[in-house]
């Protein structure tokens, strides 16, 4: 992790913070257009951007190796896991039948 | 870190604000005025019919029926359509209320007794809608209070974090030049600002359009 040699400069960091902010308000003024079910997967798609963007470049992740991507990916999984169970509830309603219900 | 400070600020604001209107989930939870509408979109299902043992309604009574609906759904706001429709099969009919933007994935017949008069039963089926709008607006706030305590928590673990590491570098006290640790924390911090990327239009922008 804190082996990339390379110190990002200044300049990289605020065009990144600038395109983060730009995202920001994009995310804000499309969730004032009606798209239908279109408004979830728009926002999401952005704030997946802006999740790469931190990590790409906030989190250093370009600069380093394939198998911190790996170990970055991983935690996704972990968290698939996490969502899946907890939804686990919810997902499974209606799948059987009770009495009296 | 000046940042993170200016948004514990903001929350407790908004967290003092909704303490205030009685959003915290709990027994004096309660939810009225410009709160119902934004809460409004955040239910995908809703009562939606009623059956009655009764006779078949004409057209007359049910444009009663509806403009009774709108009166008592008026508070509501978002009404935009009611259907009426009398069953073909005798004694019993059933009223539909379409709330949209809600969207109903079943329907749901409450049971009134026999001889309940259909404005009886009107009245049953929006108070049962009130009880479940009550209900689903309770478990977005459960999910809000939640969702946005938890990460005001880890934002306080982040500022204690990122002070520690600026006073010790500040002073020197790192062997190396730090970086490890430094980055480390860096990482913790950025994890906290990809929390917040999707907390926010999940809580705040969910469905404003409507």
């Amino acid at each position: 992790m804190s082996h990339s040699d390379q110190v990002i400069p200044i300049r990289t960091n605020l065009i990144v913070f600038v395109i983060l902010l730009a995202l920001l308000f994009l995310t804000v003024g499309i969730a004032y257009i009606d798209l239908g079910v279109m408004n979830m997967v728009v926002a999401m798609t952005i704030a997946v951007i802006k999740a790469l963007l931190i990590m790409l470049i906030f989190m250093h992740l370009r600069y380093t190796s394939h198998l911190t991507w790996i170990f970055a990916l991983a935690a996704f999984l972990w968290l698939g896991i996490l969502i899946t169970l907890g939804l686990s509830d919810w997902l499974s309603r209606g799948w059987i039948d009770i009495p009296g219900k | 870190m000046l940042l993170g400070a200016c948004f514990l600020g903001i929350k407790a604001i908004e967290w003092h604000h909704d303490y205030e209107e009685n959003l915290f989930p709990g027994p004096s939870y309660t939810f009225k005025g410009k709160h119902r509408e934004a809460d409004l979109a955040s239910n995908k299902e809703v009562p939606i019919k009623i059956a009655s043992l009764g006779e078949p309604l004409d057209p007359g009574e049910q444009s009663d029926l509806r403009r009774q609906a709108q009166s008592l759904l008026q508070d509501y706001g978002k009404l935009r359509e009611i259907d009426i429709t009398a069953e073909p099969l005798p004694y019993r009919w059933q009223v539909t209320l379409r709330l949209r933007p809600i969207k109903v994935r079943e329907p749901d017949y409450i049971a009134v007794q026999e001889g309940t008069s259909p404005e009886a039963a009107m009245t049953l089926c929006i108070r049962d809608l009130e009880q479940r709008f009550r209900r689903h607006t309770q478990m977005f706030f459960v999910v809000y209070f939640f969702m946005t305590g938890l990460h005001a928590l880890h934002l306080i673990i982040g500022i204690v974090l990122v002070g520690i590491m600026a006073v010790l570098s500040w002073r020197g006290w790192f062997s190396g030049g730090g970086e490890t640790q430094i980055e480390v924390t860096g990482l913790y911090w950025h994890f906290i600002d990809i929390v917040w990327v999707f907390l926010y239009p999940l809580l705040y922008l969910i469905d404003v359009h409507q």
